[in-house]
Formats: structure tokens, sequence, C-alpha cells
């Protein structure tokens, strides 16, 4: 159903300026959600989304074909990364505003006498996860990214390695220093 | 903090990231001296990074957000949207299934509002559709006016299955029951309506499996509605990959949909059972830290459920409010049994159908006996046993001395009373009786019987014989004889022979001696004592409350009152009623008490009857605060009831349970050994339960040498006496092997487990199998033979696992030897050693219980290997000096568990 989407080729070429990169990421978010869609439904019920399968498939759909040259490659993968924050960081949002009375008209048929369900713990966790990274964004922005592949894009050390053009130590000591950053915010707030 | 300090931050935490903690401080003031701001943040990061740690990626860390967000349909692309011939409207609810919608007609051919069930995920298209549509079908042909209609369904553009249902605007039952303001009986014929339409489906093959509150909807028109009848296994039905049925509510699921296994019409019996009890008291069964699914998982499986009387009064000052208190009363008795006789986790001790629950409501209505509390004696009376059986190792035989005193307690009361009678026969009378009895006991002169000696149930049956032979005129002489002639079958516990023998009682004081109540309370009193001459507990209270209403004003402080309040007492216990035991009891107890003085056989024997009421409701302090009079008093004059005074200290042992009152429960028990010994001999059955709970108390003082003689001298005897595969044997085999473990004398102790074993497994309780499994694998273990520790310990939990519900200290002790057996195995995740621990924390177990401070040695051992980190290692230091605070020095215990202690090569 996804045809190789002209539009995201060319947002693609276009992504150099800040406007740019905002069209691409609408347009990638909207993939994410369709294809995570797709993907559970044709999973059994219980198994749990598989994000890096996920952004492997849009990258399948998008740009099959080939022709994807190393720079717009490494930029999909980030922009993807970004994509899957936003549409779970978005999703996080939504539910516990649900939960707080925001769609009064929901009744949840899960809820349990409005006691946080594990799902509504890991909405609220998740949105200290995106609130820590906005502030680690603002001292070292590569850390951000190496969270947003490993973390949000689910990608393997030495894909994100490749990608960043870095050594895979480098990116193991990333992915530590950050996560020690993310856990000592969490734990203090 | 700047991207600037970031990077100086960043560079010393690199460099020390693996440095040992001990050494962080040191090296920061080598590497960046007098920067004392910069070392607060490194050293921040680095305790963050030794710390709990986020999961690597999203779907680990948020595993069910991410199922959600998948699953849910984007709202916008859905509204106004044609599914088969009607349009979506505006959506109403969502859940585990998918989104309901509110929609309309769209083909014009008339109007119609309905709701539309989208559901989602799971769905094998070719084969998942066929049986959609059979179930369709099936669901289709189910037309009941409680019951929302399944009016069409059909699988959309997407592949996406739907269900068209009639549309019900209403509240929840529960909810219009508290505006309505209703009561006891007003809801209890909604919930029959309820019923009978649950009961419609199943008569056509059809569970509802998923009803809840949200389920059952009452309209404003005041019609009852249930709603999605049958959906659940339709949902299930398409999903061909996943075999046991999950689609079910935590909260309202019965044990064995927890477990997976089949589904039948006894879930639906159960959720009704939760529903009622939640219409009744307005709250849940069950008490929980924490309120998510896994828990109600949990409570499901292993938690019994508060009684309804007593759930009421469990809010914060409910049990002052007089509402509250009303109804309490209201629910004690039939109701409480009802709603927890469908609540029983095996689904055949359940109703057996919803129509069986539903009549039994009905007798309640119509104030006629309910059978939810008829022959469950044997249930009441299992459960009240196991609970003490399995309350620590070596309680099995504990209960034997429990039970074996109730018989001998019952049986003095009865000859007592039986001497009596006889003795405040009138004179004239007395004469008569005396010359009766003398005939009986002439019969049995040996010149008559050529030698042969005969038996006291002779006796007694010549005696029956002779009043049904000599016409006796004095209706009350034939009265006394056939009460006491019947008080003596009572006596040697044949209930079937006394109960007639009170029934020609009551018919000749009917006939005969129609103004004397006191004989007729008298011998409804027996009657009831009888249990119907048999198990029947319900015939028996019935007997007994007759009694209570018959009882005169002037006799209400009087012997025969407490007689009744006590005999209704224990008839309540054995119901399973501990509260309504406990009322009737005391008053008893009290009773007697002041007639007849504390030091008395029938107010010890009631006084200790009573402690153990209380012990069943953990009210040890109200236990001691009864039997610490009846034991001073008995204590005062020793000669005159010393077997009583045995029973009576034993009572009172099992009221220290504290362990820092072991050695007042060591002392105690070692009195009523003595006095035992003296009375029955060193060889008798009493001796060796006796040196048995005295061996329990002794394992609580840590004296682990003393225990281990005393049960060596309780196997001798036991192996003298009962047969070799007794149940008895098995029990005390087992407690002996508990000392020796104690004692680290691991081969002997293995031996004597096996031995258990070898009797317990041909027909056992499970329970107790895993027990001695448990036993024998931790002694394996300490040999070095982790395969076979590891076997038999694997069995041991699945058969607790396997078990309803298994006692608390049992299923940690066996998760801690798992998990102890997985740590010298080598790397272990710790999930059980940390199960271990939140199983006993739920059960409110001592903070100093060993077993407790045992298991979160491990636990902390563990995680500590596992994480290392200051937080693992402060737990796993001060789980160590919490057991060096609690045993001996020289104790075996602490030398296991200083494999779990910190050390600094992790």
């Amino acid at each position: 159903m996804v045809e190789p989407s002209p539009a995201i080729t060319s947002a693609l070429a276009q992504a150099h300026d800040a406007e740019g990169r905002d069209r691409l990421l609408a347009l990638v978010y909207e993939d994410m959600l369709r294809i995570a869609r797709a993907q559970l439904r044709r999973q059994r019920s219980g198994h749990t989304l598989d994000t890096r399968a996920l952004v492997n498939e849009a990258y399948l759909k998008l740009f099959d074909g080939g022709g994807m040259d190393y720079a717009n490659r490494s930029h999909f993968f980030a922009t993807a990364a970004r994509a899957m924050r936003q549409v779970a960081i978005d999703y996080a949002r939504a539910r516990l505003a649900d939960r707080r009375g925001g769609g009064a008209e929901h009744v949840d048929l899960d809820a349990l006498e409005g006691q946080p369900l594990p799902v509504d713990a890991q909405a609220e966790q998740l949105l200290a996860i995106d609130a820590a990274l906005d502030a680690l964004a603002a001292l070292d922005e590569r850390l951000v990214k190496v969270v947003e592949l490993r973390f949000f894009a689910g990608l393997e050390v030495k894909d994100i390695a490749a990608l960043l053009e870095v050594s895979e130590p480098t990116i193991k000591r990333d992915t530590r220093a950050a996560k020690a950053f993310l856990q000592q915010r969490l734990g203090s707030g | 903090m700047d991207a600037q300090n970031w990077r100086r931050v960043r560079a010393l935490f690199d460099e020390l990231a693996d440095t040992p903690p001990a050494q962080w401080h040191d090296r920061l003031h080598a590497l960046a001296p007098g920067e004392d701001a910069l070392h607060a943040d490194v050293l921040a990061l680095l305790a963050a990074d030794r710390g709990r740690q986020l999961e690597t990626d999203l779907a680990a860390q948020a595993p069910d957000l991410l199922d959600d967000l998948a699953g849910r349909p984007a709202q916008a692309d859905l509204t106004g949207r044609r599914v088969g011939p009607f349009r979506l409207l505006r959506e109403i609810g969502r859940g585990g299934m998918g989104t309901v919608w509110l929609a309309e007609r769209a083909d014009g051919q008339f109007a119609q509002q309905v709701a539309i069930k989208l559901i989602r995920s799971g769905w094998d298209a070719a084969d998942g559709h066929t049986r959609f549509r059979a179930e369709r079908q099936i669901l289709a042909g189910l037309t009941h006016p409680n019951i929302a209609r399944l009016i069409d369904g059909g699988v959309d553009g997407e592949d996406r299955p739907w269900l068209a249902l009639e549309y019900v605007d209403g509240v929840d039952l529960r909810t219009y029951c508290d505006r309505a303001g209703l009561g006891i009986a007003a809801r209890l014929r909604l919930f029959l309506i309820v019923c009978a339409a649950v009961a419609h489906a199943h008569a056509r093959l059809i569970v509802h499996r998923d009803l809840k509150p949200s389920n059952l909807l009452v309209t404003p028109a005041g019609e009852v509605k249930l709603l999605d009848f049958g959906i659940a296994k339709l949902v299930d039905a398409g999903d061909a990959g996943v075999s046991a049925a999950r689609v079910f509510t935590p909260e309202y699921a019965a044990p064995e949909q927890v477990r997976g296994e089949p589904v039948t019409t006894a879930v639906d019996v159960h959720a009704l059972g939760l529903l009622l009890y939640e219409l009744l008291t307005g709250r849940r069964p069950y008490r929980l830290e924490r309120s998510t699914p896994a828990a109600y998982e949990r409570a499901i499986l292993d938690q019994e459920p508060a009684r309804p009387s007593q759930a009421v009064l469990q809010a914060d000052g409910a049990s002052e409010a007089p509402v509250s208190r009303r109804l309490h009363r209201a629910l004690r008795g039939d109701l409480d049994a009802i709603v927890l006789k469908a609540l029983r986790k095996d689904p055949a001790h359940r109703y057996a159908s919803v129509a069986e629950f539903a009549a039994d409501l009905e007798r309640y209505l119509a104030g006629r006996p309910v059978t939810a509390r008829r022959g469950d004696w044997r249930y009441r009376t299992g459960r009240f046993l196991r609970r003490h059986a399995l309350a620590a190792g070596l309680a099995a035989a504990a209960v034997l001395a429990l039970s074996a005193g109730l018989a001998v307690a019952l049986w003095q009361a009865a000859e007592a009373r039986a001497q009596r009678d006889l003795a405040r026969s009138e004179s004239g009378k007395a004469e008569q009786t005396i010359q009766f009895l003398l005939d009986i006991f002439r019969s049995a002169d040996p010149a008559l019987t050529r030698g042969r000696k005969v038996t006291a149930e002779e006796l007694l049956q010549r005696g029956v014989e002779r009043i049904d032979r000599q016409r006796l005129d004095d209706a009350a002489m034939r009265y006394g004889l056939l009460v006491a002639m019947g008080e003596a079958y009572l006596g040697i516990g044949d209930l079937g022979r006394a109960y007639p023998l009170f029934e020609r009682a009551l018919a000749v004081q009917r006939e005969a001696l129609p103004a004397d109540t006191l004989k007729r309370v008298r011998a409804l009193v027996l009657m009831g004592r009888s249990r119907g001459g048999g198990d029947d507990l319900a015939l028996a209270g019935r007997h007994l409350d007759e009694a209570a209403a018959l009882l005169p004003a002037e006799a209400a402080d009087g012997e025969l009152a407490a007689d009744l309040l006590v005999s209704r007492g224990i008839n309540r216990l054995a119901l399973g009623d501990a509260a309504g035991a406990i009322d009737d009891m005391a008053r008893g107890v009290a009773l007697f008490g002041a007639t007849r003085g504390p030091g008395d056989s029938q107010t010890a024997s009631a006084a200790i009857t009573l402690s153990w009421a209380y012990d069943e409701q953990d009210r040890v302090a109200d236990a001691r605060a009864v039997l610490t009079p009846v034991v001073a008093a008995l204590r005062a004059a020793p000669e005159d009831n010393p077997a009583r005074l045995a029973d009576a200290l034993d009572a009172l042992a099992n009221t220290y349970t504290a362990a820092s009152e072991a050695g007042e429960a060591v002392a105690l028990r070692r009195e009523a050994l003595a006095i035992t010994r003296r009375l029955y001999g060193d060889a008798h059955g009493y001796v060796q339960i006796r040196l048995n709970n005295l061996a329990f108390s002794l394992l609580r003082a840590h004296d682990y040498a003393g225990a281990n003689a005393a049960m060596k001298e309780s196997l001798a005897g036991v192996q003298a006496t009962e047969p070799p595969g007794s149940r008895k044997l098995g029990a005390t085999l087992n407690n002996l092997a508990t000392t020796e473990y104690a004692l680290g004398h691991w081969a002997e102790a293995e031996r004597l487990w096996d031995a258990a074993l070898a009797i317990r497994r041909a027909g056992g309780d499970p329970t107790d199998v895993a027990f001695s499994l448990t036993g024998s694998a931790g002694a394996a273990r300490e040999q070095g033979r982790l395969g076979d520790a590891k076997a038999r310990v694997d069995e041991a939990l699945g058969l607790l696992r396997a078990h309803a519900s298994p006692k608390p200290s049992h299923l940690a002790r066996t998760l801690t030897e798992r998990a102890e057996v997985e740590f010298a195995l080598g790397p272990s995740d710790c999930a059980l050693a940390e199960e271990a621990v939140a199983v006993l924390a739920r059960a409110e177990t001592a903070a100093d219980d060993p077993q407790r401070l045992h298991a979160e040695a491990v636990a902390a051992g563990c995680l500590w290997r596992r994480d290392g980190g200051a937080a693992a290692r402060d737990r796993a230091q001060a789980a160590q000096a919490a057991l060096r605070r609690t045993f001996p020095a020289d104790a075996a215990r602490l030398r296991q568990a200083a494999r779990y202690a910190v050390t600094d090569t992790r």
C-alpha cells in the first residue's frame, strides 16, 4: 500500500534547512503511524512492537529501488528516530490527557477505577525521559541523537556508529553517559 | 551546567566509570583538584550509572504503551466512515478489544442507532473470518429482553472485524443501585434478573467470559441490559494463533482464566460472585497494594476474599458507623456463605450453575436455609486445618494436637455433664434412674456374659433398648434417660446414634411436658451439638438458633445459656463464621466463668476453643487474655484437672507467636509436656504431639539441638505406634528433617526428607510434598549436588504454582530455595528471590521472621552480584546485619547466608 513516496524523496532533497526538516518529519511521522498499525495487526496480540523493524520497514517502503546516497540515508534514520520519539511522546501525552478527563466522553474500558495502569506509568516515565532529553540537547546534541537512534529507533551500536561515522566504543560510551544523565534526571525529578 | 561544564563532567565520568566506587573521591581530587562543584556533578552521574538502569530501547521500556499506540486507530480517519450499512458518529469507548462507536444506519432504510465495536489486532484473515462468522451466527440467535442484541457484523475494508450491537444508554448496575439508595433485598432482585439472563445464555452454551460492572447497564426506564455477551469468545475465535482465551479483564477474571485454562460457565459464576460482592459491600474482595492487572491476577490466584460482612467494617471508621454495623449483621452468615461459594478458587467448589446460585439467593430472600452453608463442614475444616497445618515447618503435627485436643475436650465435657445430670435428678426419680443404670450394668456381669467383657458401646446399646422396652411412665425420667444416653454417645463421638435419642427426648418434652421450655431448649442444644447426626452444620445452626430464641429470660445467665452459646460458637467456627463464633463463645466463656469459675473444666474447654477462633483471626492478644485466667486457676489446683491444664498451656503457647516471645512459648510447652507425660506415660500419642509442638517453639527460640532432641523422641514414639505409611509419621519425619537442617546436618536432613516424601507422595497433600521436596533440594544443594537440587525444587515450585492458594510462607520458602540453586549455578536475574521477598511482604510476615530474613539476604546478595551499586550494597549489608542480630553466632543459617554477603570482588 505504501509506495516509494515521491513526496518524501523530494522533502529529503530539500531537508537542509529547518523548514525542510520539519516537512520531512511530518511525512515520516505519518508513515511511522501507519506502518506501526499495520505491523501490529499482522503480529499476534501479545507481541510487542519492534521499533527497529518499524524503522527498517519505513525505510524499505520509502526507498525501495535503491538510489539513496549516504547523506540521505543517514538523514532518514535520524529523522525516523526523531519521528518515533515524537509519535511515542505525543501518544503518551494524549493518553494521560484522556485519563485526566480531557476526553470526557471516553469511557475507558480498561480503566481500573482511575488507578494508574502500568501503561500510564510508562507514559509518565516516557514524558520524563523526553524532558530530560530536551535538557541534554542543550549540553550535547550528539548524545541526544545517539539516544534517539538507539532508544527510539532501536538501532544497533554498529549501525549507529556507521551512520554517525564514529567508532563503536564511542557509541557505547555515549550511550552509557546519556543513560546515566537521564537516570539522574529521572531520579531527582 | 553549561555545555562547557558538561564536557568536563563527561570526560571525568568516562575516566572513572569503570573504577570501583571506593576510589572515586581520591581519583577526582587527583584529576581535578579543588573543583568541588564539578566533583558533585560527576559523582551524581557515576552513582546514577551504578543504580537502576533504563532499558536500552523503547520497546522494553514502554511495551504496553507501544502496543496501545499501534492499536489505536487514527480517530479523525474514522468519524463519518461507513461500516457495513452503518455510519460511525463518535467514539464512545475504548478498551483491550478495540474501540466502540456510536453509529447510525446509513442506508436510509430506517433510523437506528447502534454501538459498533471495531476489533483490533490479532486477526488471521483466512481462518479467523470463518470462525468469526460461525460465532456471530450463534450470538445472533441469542435473544433475551435483558441481553443487548447482536445486530450485525462483518469485516471492513481494512480487514478489521466489526460488530453492531444494540445501543444501550444507561448507567452501570452498581451506580444505579447507589443512586437509587437500594437496600439489600432490592439489589438482590436486580441481581437475580442478571442471573436469569446469564442462565438463559448458558442454556444455549454461550459463556459471557467478561462480566463486569461496565457490561451491566440499567436504562433510564429501569431495564437491566447485559452487554457484550460472548464477544470475548468471538474475538478470541478469530485469533487462531493464541491458544488460551486471553480476552478478559484481569480484575474480574476467574482463577482458571488467569491460568489460561479452559473456560466454562463456572467463569461467569465467579464473575457474578464478584459483582454481587461489590453490589452488597461497595468494595472489592481483595486488598491490593497496587491496582495493576498483575496485582489483580495474583490476588485472584492467591488471596482468600475477605468475608463481605467483614469487608463492610474495613473502611476507615466504618466499624463504628451504625450503617456498616447494620450491614455487617445483615451480610453475616447466609450472604457471606453464598458470595464466597461463588468465589471459590476451584470451579468444582462453586455453584454448579448460575441457576443454582440464583436459587440460593431466592432461598435467602424467602428466609429459607441456603445450600451454601450446608455440607461444607469438610471444606471448612479442611481449610481450617490446612491453615494451621502449613503455619510453619513443624505445624502439621501441631494441628493433630489441636484436633485431638478438641475431641478430648468435647468428650470430657460430655462426661461431666452426664454425671451432673444424674446427680441432679430429684431424689425420687434418682432412685429409679440409679436402678435403671444398675440394671444395665448388671447385664454386663461376667457371670451373665460368660466371662466376656462388655464394651461401653454395648452397654449404651442395652440402655437404649431398655428405655424402649420398659414402660417408663414418668415423662421427665424418660426425657432424662434419653438425654443421658444421647450424651454418652456424643461423648464417644457417635453423632449418628446420639441425634435420634435427642430427637426422641424433644418429642417426649413436646407431648408430655409442653410447659418445660428449659427441657426443650436443652434438647435442641444437644441436637445442635450432634450436628443432625452427621456434618449437617446448617441444620445444627437452626436447632441452636431456635434454642436461643426460646431461652427464657430468667435462664439467660445460666449454664444452659452458656452451653448453648459455646455450642453455637463451635458450630459457627466450623461454618467459617469466625466473627460470629467469637461473639457467642466469648459470652459463653464469660457465663461459664461467672457460674462455675475460671478453673472449671467446662470454662477451660470453652476458653481453649475460643482461643483457636481468635487465632484464626490473628487476634493473639485476645486469645491470650481469655486463656490467662483459666491457666492461672488451673495451675492453682493442678491436680483437679491436669489434662485440661496441659491443653490450656499448649493453647496459651500458641499465642506467643512473636520471635521475641519464643522463650515464653517454650516454657509453656515444657510444662504441658511434663503434665502429659505424667498422665499418659511416655509412649502415648499425646506426648508425641506435645514434643512436636515443643520442637516447633524451640526452633523459633533458635535452640536447634533441643528441637532436634524433642523431634527424635517424638519420632521414636510415632514409629512405635503409627502404621508405616501414616500421615502423622510423614509429618514427624519432615519436622525432624527441619531440625537436622537447622543444625547443618545436610545428609541426615536429606535422608529424612526423602523418607517423608516416600510417604507423602502416596496420596498426600501436594503442598506437603512440595515442602519436603524443597527441604530435600536445599540439603542436596548444601552437599554440592546442584542438579538434584534443581530437579527437586523445580518440582516443588510446579506443585505450588499449580495450587489454588499456596501458603505464602511456603511459596516464599520454595522460591528462595530455587533462587539459591540458581545463584549457585551462576548468573541470575534474581527474579525468583525478589518474588519471594514480595510474597512475604504482601503476607505481612513479621520483619524478624527467620524465613523472611533469609529470603531478603538471598535477594539482596543476588542483586548486589548482578548490579553492584551503592543501593544494592547497602541492602545486602543491612540484610546480613539483620540475620546476625537474629540468629545465634553458631547457627548454620548464618554460614549459609554468608555467601550472599557483600564482597568487594563482585
